[in-house]
């Protein structure tokens, strides 16, 4: 059987890996995969297959992933029958939840499904049908070992907790060693000197996002000099009863600006959702921002993402404007965290986790 | 308190939500919508049952939350369910038929998010494997198929003659050989038909005239009312048209009903339904219904009621997956509206807005009820528009007061919904609502369904000609009796309907009491009373303008008395009345605003009156001279023809209303001529029919007591 003509840009004894994705996603999962290519491109040249799916039919692919793509050279094959490749990286499985099938067939030593999503909600219930998600998966590949990556500590435990519940059915993945996580690449600024009441918060505009109208109204009070929802559009309905929130649909405004308009990202979801990773959280904090979010969110940054209750929020904020240089302080050792997301950081996870195989690479 | 909800928002997740809501709501539980999810724009039936359910769940904090149709949640609905403000405690449930189980997560999390707490989910598709097979949003059950068997149900329903729905498509309803097939039906004496159609298809109807089926809008009536009045439906078609109409079906099963399944797609014998294969044909099918199912109806009945399927389809599975407290009460033990823990009521309801003429009729029949009866006067009372209660409660009667119809309402049907709340708050099974007007409202027929009390309707005999429209009189069907009380003249009693619930009497007229048998003593009053001796007495009751301008002939009368110092013209003006700003402060004219109009009229010398049933059968019982001049308009009886009876035997003089200088002479001819002497002497020689009151009132207590028959 004659094997594909290798890529110029592979060395010899390196695997062949392969990237199986869903390229509509249009939040988070498409950024950090974008970021995951470009960091990888300077130890091999990434194969990429786009699967169809019936969870984002009909839509576009996002533009953050065609313009990796564009910038890298990659030429994505759509709908492959088959796969073959020396590590298959699968991002996000949810993407199949509505799919009674997937019609190809993979063949690989190594296939890492990297969760992005978190198995199971806070309370233990399923986020999705994972057992159904990662059943297809199974059917359609043949692979020596099957791991499943989180993103997050926190995504982890929940990984862990479903692999735990689910029996035979779990026992047929691994749990990968190390955290898949997000890269964090963006560009460092400077806090402000002196920071302002000036809130915001920034997200899709999924009620999954937003937590009861009291939490908002204790987040983002009336005396906050202002108060900017971005992504907020499903508030629309309650904006007369809270004339002091800026509501602005999502990507109404570029992120740049939005961060330029504000002094504290203040992030809390719906109760029963907690974020696999938060990577708004990271670009707050890139652009010199303060965070706030729930403690088990800000686990993921370290210590200078602020961990916190909405009913801490008002005072926690009253505390770092009177005290400029804290704020300071804090918003650089949160920068300081996100050097553990770097591209340079995830090379070296890339290349201990996926590329140490045996027979294999460097 | 159990909040309903519906996966998707707009007219049809409303239906679907009133739908559900009342089906609990009749079995017992305590059930609201949110007020918020009333669309725009909705009117109809619709909105009677909404009027039963609509709240503000801030005020009154639902223990649950129950949201149907969930496998499709919509934007729109779950952003305002995340704002509707729910107690800590209030549990959520979430019923919907999930096609996988990522749609059941899915719809759970999308709820637990717009909520913030946690959904539990109930899967129709375990649940009710073998549903009714057709497209639905809310969840279809039957009601009563574990509790009520087919004994209860025939002792429950308030007809004694099998009532059959025939669910028909519009289109079929221009077929001739339907429509033949439908007359025949409506003519049957052991059978009441009845058809269940759209809007193209009651307009198709209604274009034919009297003598087809009473038709029901597909969404007019829920589903567990209208079941109450039926034994038999049957369902035409391409297929069941809707999930009003398989609710309908399901909750004749679950009373033991039988259920011909006549649709092309034959759907609800695809669902393994116990029902009937009938004939396609409306035509085909009336021989089919009296061969084959009549003499058997209470047998198929049972033998549904029997079937595994009926027993899996039942509200009581559902009740159970839900951990649904038990209801207070059951729909087949006990209706809807108020509880009775009190002796039987006999409650009238007459319907005048601005005349009092039904409401005298009404409170002469109430008075002869007392009267007849000891014990009785306790329980007869009385809801009355605000111009009727002055008079009843002056007569001893309690009145529940009705909200008028008024151009400040929103939609015209605003005061009608009051009413409908109202009476529906006084009345329970085994009351007697006696109804006394043209037109029966919808909140007296939906009162009476919905509380399975006994209906009479005391209702004109005498229409215009083309007037006997079928609005009106097919909601006879909804009444155990129909009472007519009779014209004094026979000719005006020729071509009346007959029936077994209708029944005729003599005529209603008010007798004479205290006040009106001394018109010497009342004249002397009015004389102190105007500061001025007369030595003629004239009494207008011309009307208040409603069914015709009157305003011109009162001038002309007040222009004339103005020089005949001897003369006292009293203008009656009814309650809430006005009188046209011209006939003020003529000199010798007064205007009267007075219940005692037949006081006035005995004492006068002479009377212009309408020609309605009261005015013109008290100046004949009484013999009173009278001017008639009749009133014509879309709602009045034929004022004309009972006038006309009146003068060709001369017993009274009619004119036209344009007439004025005719007006002039003949009040000249009455006055002082000698002619109010030859009508007296003509009335009081006239014979005439004995009054009809007494049996008015044993008629009604017949019913009150035995349910009538």
């Amino acid at each position: 059987m004659s094997r594909p003509p290798r890529s110029p840009a592979r060395p010899a004894a390196a695997p062949r890996v392969a990237w199986l994705i869903e390229p509509r996603f249009p939040g988070g999962t498409s950024a950090a995969l974008a970021q995951e290519l470009r960091a990888v491109a300077p130890l091999l040249r990434p194969q990429v297959f786009f699967v169809d799916s019936k969870m984002f039919r009909g839509r576009e692919v996002a533009p953050v992933l065609a313009e990796a793509f564009a910038e890298l050279g990659l030429a994505p094959v759509h709908a492959p029958r088959r796969i073959a490749a020396d590590v298959v990286i699968l991002h996000n499985p949810a993407f199949l939840k509505f799919d009674a099938a997937l019609e190809l067939r993979i063949v690989t030593r190594r296939l890492h499904v990297v969760c992005h999503e978190n198995f199971l909600r806070p309370d233990g219930s399923e986020s999705f049908d994972v057992a159904h998600c990662l059943g297809l998966i199974e059917r359609a590949s043949l692979a020596f070992d099957r791991t499943i990556a989180p993103v997050s500590p926190w995504n982890r435990r929940m990984a862990a907790a479903w692999l735990e519940r689910a029996g035979r059915a779990g026992e047929r993945w691994r749990l990968l060693g190390e955290n898949w996580f997000n890269i964090c690449d963006f560009p460092l600024r400077p806090p402000p000197s002196a920071p302002r009441d000036r809130r915001g918060r920034l997200s899709r505009p999924g009620l999954e996002k937003f937590p009861s109208t009291e939490v908002l109204e204790a987040c983002f009070p009336p005396h906050a000099e202002r108060n900017l929802l971005l992504g907020a559009e499903i508030l629309t309905a309650s904006a007369g009863r809270h004339p002091h929130w800026e509501i602005l649909p999502f990507r109404a405004m570029p992120v740049e600006e939005f961060f330029t308009a504000i002094d504290f990202l203040v992030h809390f979801t719906a109760p029963g959702l907690r974020e696999s990773f938060g990577r708004v959280l990271a670009e707050a904090t890139a652009a010199g921002k303060l965070a706030i979010c729930p403690p088990e969110t800000a686990e993921s940054f370290g210590p200078g993402v602020v961990g916190a209750s909405p009913r801490e929020v008002d005072a926690l904020i009253a505390g770092f404007i009177a005290a400029p240089q804290r704020y300071a302080a804090r918003v650089r050792l949160a920068q300081r965290g996100l050097a553990a997301y770097s591209p340079g950081r995830f090379r070296a996870f890339f290349r201990r986790q996926v590329l140490k195989l045996e027979g294999c690479g460097r | 308190m159990i909040l309903v909800e519906s996966g998707i928002g707009g007219e049809r997740g409303f239906e679907a939500m009133a739908l559900f809501a009342r089906q609990l709501q009749l079995r017992g539980h305590r059930v609201m919508l949110d007020a918020a999810s009333l669309p725009e724009g909705m009117g109809g039936g619709r909105l009677y049952d909404a009027a039963l359910l609509l709240a503000e769940p801030a005020k009154v904090a639902p223990s649950r939350l129950l949201v149907i149709g969930a496998e499709n949640l919509s934007e729109e609905v779950l952003v305002r369910l995340r704002e509707t403000p729910l107690a800590e405690s209030c549990r959520v449930q979430a019923i919907g038929r999930f096609d996988s189980r990522q749609a059941l997560i899915g719809a759970r999390l999308r709820l637990s998010d717009a909520l913030g707490r946690a959904v539990e989910p109930v899967d129709l598709g375990r649940l009710q494997p073998r549903p009714i097979r057709v497209p639905s949003l809310a969840p279809l059950f039957a009601s009563g198929a574990a509790e009520v068997g087919a004994a209860e149900v025939a002792a429950a329903a308030p007809l004694r003659r099998p009532r059959l729905l025939m669910a028909l498509p519009g289109e079929m309803l221009e077929d001739e050989a339907t429509l033949t097939a439908l007359e025949a039906l409506a003519n049957r004496p052991d059978l009441e038909a009845a058809v269940i159609t759209s809007g193209q298809g009651r307009a198709l109807l209604r274009r034919q005239g009297p003598g087809l089926p009473i038709a029901f809008g597909l969404a007019e009536f829920a589903p567990a009312i209208l079941a109450r009045t039926a034994r038999m439906v049957a369902v035409f078609g391409p297929s069941v048209p809707g999930e009003q109409v398989a609710a309908l079906c399901l909750e004749v099963l679950g009373r033991g009903g039988a259920v011909a399944d006549c649709t092309e797609g034959e759907s609800l014998l695809g669902s393994g339904a116990p029902v009937l294969r009938g004939p396609r044909r409306p035509a085909a099918f009336v021989s089919w219904l009296e061969a084959a199912v009549l003499p058997n109806l209470k047998a198929i009945g049972a033998e549904a009621a029997r079937q595994p399927w009926l027993r899996a389809n039942c509200l009581a599975v559902l009740e159970q997956a839900l951990e649904l407290p038990a209801p207070e009460r059951h729909a087949g033990a006990r209706a809807g509206g108020a509880r009775r823990r009190r002796a039987a009521r006999i409650l009238f309801l007459p319907t005048n807005g601005v005349g009092l003429g039904h409401a005298q009729r009404a409170a002469l029949v109430a008075a002869e009820l007392v009267a007849a009866e000891s014990g009785v006067q306790e329980k007869v009372g009385f809801a009355a528009f605000p111009s009727c209660i002055p008079l009843l409660q002056e007569r001893g009667f309690d009145c529940l007061p009705l909200v008028a119809r008024s151009g400040r309402h929103t939609a015209p049907q605003d005061n009608d919904l009051v009413n409908y709340l109202r009476l529906r708050s006084v009345l329970a099974a085994g009351d007697t609502l006696v109804f006394d007007g043209g037109y029966p409202f919808d909140s007296v027929i939906r009162t009476v369904l919905e509380t399975q009390a006994r209906a009479v309707w005391i209702r004109r005999g005498l229409w215009q000609p083309g007037q006997r429209r079928r609005t009106p009189l097919e909601r006879q069907g909804f009444f155990s009796r129909v009472i007519v009380p009779a014209e004094a003249f026979e000719e005006l009693n020729a071509g009346h309907d007959f029936g077994p619930d209708i029944r005729r009497v003599g005529p209603i007229v008010q007798p004479a009491g205290k006040a009106e048998n001394a018109p010497q003593e009342l004249r002397a009053r009015l004389a102190r009373r105007f500061g001025r001796q007369f030595r003629h007495l004239v009494v207008s009751m011309l009307g208040s303008g409603v069914a015709a301008e009157r305003a011109a002939q009162l001038q002309f009368l007040c222009a004339r008395f103005a020089a005949e110092e001897d003369v006292l013209h009293l203008m009656v003006v009814w309650p809430n009345a006005r009188l046209a700003p011209g006939l003020a402060g003529w000199p010798n004219s007064h205007p009267v605003a007075t219940g005692r109009a037949l006081a006035l009229s005995r004492a006068a010398d002479l009377v212009i009156s309408a020609a309605g049933y009261n005015s013109v059968h008290e100046m004949l019982y009484h013999a009173i001279p009278c001017i008639f001049i009749p009133q014509m308009a879309a709602f009045t009886d034929d004022q004309e023809r009972r006038a006309r009876a009146m003068s060709e035997r001369g017993l009274a003089v009619t004119l036209q209303p344009q007439e004025l200088l005719q007006l002039g002479r003949e009040v000249d001819a009455f006055l002082h001529g000698g002619k109010a002497g030859e009508i007296r002497a003509a009335l009081e020689k006239a014979e005439l029919p004995p009054r009809g009151t007494a049996e008015a009132a044993r008629l009604i207590s017949e019913v009150a007591r035995n349910g009538g028959g």
